[in-house]
């Protein structure tokens, strides 16, 4: 793991509105990632994954708290455009390819922003085109495409500009298993062989099998961040932080038509070894928060 | 629920309100303008009660009415008539006042009782004048300064009043300096004629018509000529207005196809709700309706802000006072609703017609419309369009219209220019046209035929041709205008016969080819003209249209029927070698200072009528810019607003806003482009069926010139630039994490 975070933020926090309507988005998120890192951003909708993801590109401003791109401070970034070219990739749930577009003038859109000649640009969409299989799909408009092959143009789109970081707003959503699976085994390889570091947000577990790191939100918090070593304990994680999961932990009732009691204990005492919490005592939400974050 | 789904979209629908409230300003602002200048008018003529007034048959108008002065003593004469004042109407053109009226009555005569002087004092002798409240003000003159009228002085002794704003904007001089300017020696316009106290008025109606069938009898204030302005000035007005309606018109239609389309999947839920085909129909109309008589009722208000604005415009301010009549305001509203109706009708039936099932699964936004032939053609701008072909053409067919009046407007006054330029006389480049100075229009102009003689006898002359200009409107003939020629004359060459032989005698008349196809002559036929007989004699061709459909008399019979002996409307001067043409023109100025010598080629840019022309079309396209410049507005904003992912993408991905904007503008300018094109075609397309129209089409003969269409292709730039600047700044400042998030 090099030195240098590829991303910091500090206390990051995004409210909407104001007064007693306001909603606390984001709620004093500290991270750091580091080059070459692939992560997933998991948690229950509304949990704030979209809004952390929109402030690390550049797409909105923080309400408190900074973030260091590169080392570069977003909020005193001279170029945002360029920033949004050059540095990052976005991928979107759906998409959100121009549909008057084909598939390689799609691709084009980044290096339009930078200003590169057409004939370069052009070379450079094909070339992407074909690293994410689509060497026979360049002159299709998206609506003669598959939602997998949209996705992949989407990626190819994103990698124009050969950015330090790509970052997915839940890619897999709109796709059927198989077209999710092969998007994951994309991402898996562009890390792998090219180093790129990879954020993505996600709920979908599959996520979990290929990332290297599990962000976990609720609430605009972040309540855990771990390393991932074992597909078993992912599960168990994923487990512990279901409704349910957060019910048997913290104690809460839950029926005995779900858990009789001694199931319960068995469950309970599971949960705590997947998330390295101590056998004994129930444990407030916030030391919980703590400790995963320790973790 | 009508009002919630127009406030939902409130820019579109402030918009589109807009359009048509220009429109319906038009019509009402035009047509009130209209109503007032012909009972400004009627009122002008207007004498005490107990009188009559009487005037030349045929005339449209009180100035053009010419009446031998000794028909006073015969009318005196009249059982029943107690006093017969003559009177003199003129109009003149000056520098401040385009149009000038000029009143010449006798300085003890009772009509004059009708100026009240409110500074200085009454009428006196020659030379004095009595200045109208407005015209003073327009000219900047008060009691003891001098207006110059054909070189000669009159000193302004008053200031009148009669609340009349067309008579204020005049003056009032002695009944001989009258003629003088009117150029009728020894004529007057028309007689009020008092009658005996106790009086009935239908006997001496009939004994004064029985002195000469030449002569129109009518009360005062009630002139039935100026039935035939009031129309004419309607229908220009409506025209123009017409224009108007129908860009904001198809501007309101796309309003509403473009609501209807994005809202596909809650009409689906009414359907699936229950709601009948019929219903969905009648809400979509409801709410077109509702978007155009909030139009109507916003076009009323502007209409007449607008035309209490024209009133105080200095000069021509007096013609342009508005009467509002009951009937303007329901002309405006009337169009309004029928907007609605026409504009919401093909939506509202698309509405209806959705299958509740498809409607439900419709995914909303800019769609994956992109298909067909050119979806995959030109930038990503002109793409955009295509997307929405249907709204695209709609727009463009709106402002393609406004193009298209230009483009008429410009072929037209270029066929007029040149059809002045090819008058007789002018086939030589060395020409000279004579005729009055300052007349508002030409067929007023009148000189002293014994200017030929005098210029005749100047060096270089080779030949003057006297021509006298008059038109019958009537039933039988829409129109018809007599030229008079000397048969002898050089004039005369100019036209060639193709049937018969040349006038030899005053009963023959020579009828041009146009008015000989449409009236059904030829030679050897009778034809009656203002009430005279003549028999045919020959069809000639020009070339020039308005030469075409009517005729030539002798001067002499000319002269007598229109009632102006010993004078002539042009002089044609023929010089001996072209570079003399500049000299004798000089030399023309110089020894007539009150009349206007031009070159024949550049005679019609000297004409009022064809300055008047000019600004006309210079107030349509004004007209056409500010409606076109809300529907591409509107079609952009609609655009751009349906296509709010699409740019929070491209914000994203990293294009400046500067990018963005200039997309917008790109997308607009296209628009416009195809607008300018269709429009240029429409044009040409609609005058080339109007010229085949019967009596008028003849004179119409448009002439095309690479100005027209730049000027075309110009207005719609700037439509495309002014459209398009709202749409580009809203889209460049979209903020990309909401604009994502819009759905």
């Amino acid at each position: 793991m090099s030195t240098e975070p590829l991303i910091r933020t500090e206390n990051l926090t995004k409210v909407y509105g104001r007064g007693p309507t306001a909603v606390r988005a984001l709620d004093g998120v500290s991270l750091e990632v580091y080059p070459g890192e692939f992560l997933a951003v998991m948690g229950p909708s509304g949990c704030g994954k979209s809004t952390l993801l929109n402030l690390l590109g550049a797409l909105d401003r923080p309400t408190e708290g900074q973030v260091w791109v590169q080392g570069e401070d977003l909020a005193r970034l001279k170029d945002v455009d360029r920033f949004r070219a050059q540095t990052v990739g976005f991928v979107f749930q759906l998409h959100n390819l121009l549909p008057t577009l084909t598939a390689l003038e799609n691709v084009e859109i980044p290096m339009q922003g930078l200003g590169m000649g057409r004939g370069p640009r052009r070379e450079r969409a094909r070339e992407l085109l074909a690293r994410v299989g689509l060497a026979d799909r360049m002159d299709h408009l998206p609506s003669q495409l598959s939602g997998g092959q949209r996705q992949r143009v989407a990626i190819a789109r994103a990698l124009a500009n050969d950015p330090a970081l790509i970052l997915a707003d839940e890619p897999t959503g709109s796709l059927d298993s198989q077209s999710g699976e092969e998007l994951l085994a994309l991402f898996e390889d562009l890390n792998r062989a090219h180093g790129t570091t990879i954020l993505v947000v996600t709920h979908d577990r599959r996520v979990a099998q290929v990332t290297r790191r599990i962000l976990r939100m609720r609430d605009g918090r972040m309540v855990d961040d771990h390393r991932v070593t074992d597909p078993l304990e992912e599960d168990l994680r994923m487990l512990a932080h279901s409704r349910l999961g957060q019910a048997v932990l913290q104690g809460k009732p839950v029926s005995s038509r779900v858990l009789l009691p001694e199931e319960r204990a068995v469950f309970q005492r599971v949960l705590r070894r997947a998330l390295g919490l101590p056998e004994e005592g129930a444990l407030a939400e916030p030391e919980l928060d703590e400790q995963s974050a320790r973790g | 629920m009508i009002l919630r789904n127009l406030r939902r979209r409130a820019i579109r629908s402030l918009l589109t309100l807009l359009g048509i409230g220009v429109g319906v300003a038009a019509v009402i602002s035009l047509g009130a303008i209209a109503q007032g200048l012909a009972q400004n008018y009627a009122t002008v003529v207007a004498g005490g009660e107990n009188e009559l007034l009487v005037t030349q048959a045929n005339a449209i108008d009180p100035a053009f009415s010419s009446l031998d002065l000794t028909l006073a003593d015969r009318l005196r004469q009249v059982p029943g008539v107690e006093r017969v004042e003559p009177g003199v109407y003129a109009w003149v053109t000056t520098e401040a006042l385009p149009f000038l009226l000029i009143f010449g009555y006798e300085p003890d005569s009772v009509a004059l009782r009708h100026y009240n002087v409110v500074a200085g004092r009454g009428l006196r002798r020659s030379g004095e004048m009595v200045l109208g409240r407005r015209a003073a003000e327009s000219l900047k003159m008060g009691v003891g300064d001098t207006l110059r009228l054909y070189g000669r002085p009159y000193q302004i002794v008053g200031i009148y009043e009669t609340g009349q704003a067309l008579e204020e904007s005049g003056g009032v001089v002695v009944l001989e300096d009258a003629q003088a300017i009117a150029k009728k020696e020894r004529r007057v316009s028309l007689f009020q004629v008092g009658l005996r106290r106790g009086q009935e008025v239908e006997p001496v109606i009939r004994r004064i018509q029985a002195l000469d069938r030449d002569l129109k009898v009518s009360r005062t204030g009630a002139l039935e000529s100026n039935q035939q302005w009031s129309e004419i000035l309607e229908g220009f007005a409506l025209g123009v207005a017409g224009i108007a309606i129908l860009i904001g018109g198809l501007g309101m239609m796309n309003a509403m196809i473009m609501s209807v389309l994005e809202r596909t999947r809650e009409i689906g839920t009414l359907r699936a709700l229950g709601w009948s085909r019929a219903r969905v129909l009648a809400l979509i109309l409801a709410e077109s309706m509702a978007l155009s008589l909030g139009g109507g009722l916003a076009g009323a208000v502007l209409g007449v802000a607008l035309t209490e604005l024209a009133a105080r415009a200095p000069g021509v301010g007096a013609m342009l006072v508005g009467v509002y009549t009951p009937k303007v305001f329901a002309q405006g509203l009337g169009t309004a609703w029928v907007l609605g109706l026409v504009g919401g009708v093909y939506p509202a039936w698309r509405a209806a017609g959705l299958q509740p099932v498809e409607a439900l699964r419709y995914e909303g936004g800019g769609g994956d419309g992109a298909a067909g032939g050119l979806s995959r053609v030109g930038p990503a701008a002109f793409r955009n369009l295509w997307r929405r072909r249907l709204r695209t053409l709609v727009a463009a067919t709106g402002i393609g219209i406004g193009v298209a009046t230009l483009v008429m407007l410009g072929g037209l006054t270029n066929g007029f220019i040149q059809q002045l330029n090819n008058l007789a006389g002018s086939g030589t480049p060395g020409s000279i046209t004579v005729m009055q100075k300052d007349v508002p229009d030409m067929s007023l102009s009148a000189l002293d035929e014994r200017m030929v003689s005098a210029i005749r006898a100047m060096p270089h002359v080779q030949a003057v041709s006297p021509v006298v200009l008059g038109f019958e409107m009537s039933e039988n003939f829409p129109l018809f205008i007599v030229l008079g020629i000397d048969p002898g004359s050089p004039a005369m060459r100019h036209y060639r016969l193709i049937q018969g032989r040349g006038i030899r005698r005053p009963n023959e008349i020579l009828l041009g080819k146009s008015a000989a196809e449409d009236y059904g002559f030829q030679a050897g036929d009778t034809i009656e003209v203002l009430g005279n007989r003549y028999r045919v004699v020959g069809i000639y061709e020009t070339g020039v249209a308005w030469e075409e459909v009517g005729g030539i008399l002798a001067l002499r019979e000319a002269q007598r029927l229109f009632n102006r002996p010993r004078s002539v409307s042009y002089l044609f001067v023929d010089v001996d070698r072209p570079e003399d043409a500049e000299a004798v023109r000089q030399a023309i100025r110089r020894r007539f200072p009150d009349v206007s010598a031009s070159l024949s080629s550049e005679f019609a840019q000297n004409t009022n009528d064809i300055q008047q022309t000019q600004a006309m079309a210079g107030a349509i396209s004004l007209l056409a810019i500010i409606v076109g410049g809300i529907v591409v507005t509107n079609t952009m904003v609609m655009s751009i607003h349906e296509r709010t992912r699409e740019i929070g993408t491209l914000r994203a991905l990293g294009w400046a806003r500067g990018r963005i904007l200039g997309q917008v503008m790109e997308e607009s300018l296209y628009l416009c482009l195809l607008s300018a094109l269709l429009g240029s075609a429409l044009g040409v397309g609609l005058l080339t069926l109007a010229t085949a129209l019967p009596y008028f089409g003849a004179l119409l003969r448009p002439v095309w010139d690479v100005f027209t269409f730049a000027q075309a292709a110009g207005v719609a730039l700037v439509l495309g630039l002014l459209g398009g600047v709202y749409p580009a700044w809203r889209a460049a400042g979209l903020q990309p994490v909401e604009a994502l998030r819009y759905e």
